[in-house]
C-alpha cells in the first residue's frame, strides 16, 4: 500500500527504519490534474509491489523535503535504495514509471525476498481509471482503436489544463495560419490555456487524430473534452457559446 | 478500376462528388486555398501541392439535429481517404441544413 507522509518526522522514521528497503517517492500537488491521475496509478503500483515502500509527499506542504530532493516540477518520482537515488522520473507517464520500477526496484526486491516474484504485473492502468476500459489484459484496445496506454496518456494530456490547445508550433511562434488564428482569438479574450506543439511529437500528433476523431490541427479541448478546430471555436466565440463553456 | 478513374479527377472534383453523394449535399461551395500555403515548409517536395488546402460552405439535410462538431466530423469522415492521401486542411466555414438556410 502507498503511504501518505504526514510530517517530516514521519518521513525520517520511515527512511531510518530499514536501510535495505526499496523506496519510491511521489512528489505531487493535490490541485494538479496530472498528479491526481498519477496518484491513482502510484497506488496501484504500490498494491502490486508490496515489497517496496511507496511514499506520497505533498511537495508544497513539505517544501523542505521537496527542496532536499531538488523538486522543481510535479509529479516527480524518486527511486531510492540504500541512501542512493537510483532514478528520477518526471511527469505523468505511467509507462515510464513502471519501466523504472521494473528496471531498478525489481532486481532489489527479488534479491531480498525469499520467494521469486513473478515478471511483474502488466500496467493495468485501465483498472485505476474511472472511465471503463476493457478489463485488464495488456494489449487491450480502447474504443478508439488505440492501445490502453496511449489512450490513457492522451487522456492525461488533454486534461492537463482546463483549456488545452494542440497546435502546430507554439503561441509565440505558430507554424501554421490556422493555429496562429486560434491563438490570436484566445489572446483577444484573455483566455488562459495550456498548449502542446504537435510538430514536436509525432506520436501524439498521429494518435491524437484517432483519439479526437478529428483529422487536423489545431484542436481545442475544454476540461478534457474535445471542442473542435478553428472553425468550430470561431463560430462558438461569435455566438457566445465559448464564453459559456468557460464558466 | 473505379479508383483509377477517380485518381484522374482532381481532388477538387473528388471532394465535390463525395460530398454530393454521401452527404446528399445541396449546395457545395468548394474553394482551393492551396496556393496560400504552397510556400510552407511542410509543403516542400509535395507533388500535389496545389491541392492541399480547401475551404467549404455546405448545405446538407444530414446535418439536422447534429451539433457543429458532429457536422464537421461527418464531413471529415466522408473524406477520410483524401486526408490519408495528401489533403492537409479543410476549412468548414459554414455547415447548415436546408431549413437553416431558408431561415436566414
Amino acid at each position: 500500500m502507498s503511504v501518505e507522509i504526514s510530517s517530516i518526522d514521519h518521513f525520517q522514521e520511515i527512511l531510518q527504519k530499514d536501510n535495505e528497503q526499496a523506496l519510491i517517492l511521489n512528489f505531487y500537488a493535490p490541485w494538479a490534474a496530472p498528479c491526481q491521475q498519477m496518484n491513482q496509478v502510484f497506488d496501484q503500483f504500490a498494491k502490486d509491489t508490496q515489497e517496496a515502500t511507496f511514499l506520497k509527499i505533498e511537495a508544497e506542504k513539505f517544501s523542505d523535503i521537496a527542496e532536499s530532493f531538488d523538486i522543481t516540477a510535479v509529479p516527480l518520482f524518486v527511486l531510492i535504495h540504500g541512501q542512493k537515488v537510483l532514478a528520477r522520473i518526471s511527469g505523468a507517464n505511467p509507462q515510464k514509471l513502471k519501466s523504472a520500477i521494473d528496471e531498478y526496484i525489481r532486481p532489489i526486491i527479488q534479491q531480498s525476498s525469499a520467494t521469486p516474484s513473478s515478471n511483474g504485473p502488466d500496467v493495468n492502468v485501465g483498472s485505476v481509471q474511472t472511465n471503463a476500459v476493457s478489463s485488464g489484459a495488456s494489449g487491450a484496445k480502447a474504443a478508439n482503436g488505440l492501445d490502453v496506454e496511449t489512450d490513457n496518456r492522451l487522456r492525461t494530456l488533454t486534461s492537463a489544463h482546463d483549456i488545452m490547445l494542440f497546435m502546430k508550433g507554439t503561441p509565440s511562434e505558430p507554424a501554421c495560419g490556422f493555429s496562429r488564428k486560434l491563438v490570436g482569438m484566445l489572446r483577444e479574450r484573455n483566455v488562459q490555456y495550456g498548449f502542446f506543439n504537435i510538430l514536436a511529437d509525432d506520436a501524439v500528433r498521429q494518435s491524437l487524430k484517432a483519439f479526437s476523431d478529428w483529422p487536423t490541427f489545431p484542436q481545442l479541448y475544454i476540461k478534457g473534452e474535445f471542442v473542435g478546430g478553428l472553425d468550430v471555436v470561431a463560430e462558438m466565440m461569435e455566438t457566445g457559446e465559448f464564453q459559456e463553456m468557460l464558466a | 478500376m473505379i479508383k483509377r478513374l477517380l485518381h484522374n479527377m482532381s481532388r477538387h472534383d473528388r471532394i465535390f462528388n463525395t460530398l454530393s453523394k454521401e452527404l446528399e449535399a445541396r449546395n457545395i461551395e468548394l474553394y482551393n486555398d492551396s496556393y496560400k500555403h504552397a510556400h510552407h515548409a511542410a509543403m516542400k517536395g509535395l507533388e500535389e501541392k496545389n491541392e492541399t488546402h480547401f475551404r467549404l460552405n455546405i448545405i446538407s439535410p444530414k446535418f439536422t439535429g447534429l451539433t457543429r462538431v458532429a457536422r464537421h466530423r461527418l464531413v471529415y469522415s466522408s473524406l477520410k481517404d483524401e486526408f490519408e492521401n495528401g489533403l492537409h486542411a479543410l476549412q468548414i466555414t459554414s455547415a447548415k441544413t436546408p431549413q437553416e438556410l431558408e431561415k436566414q
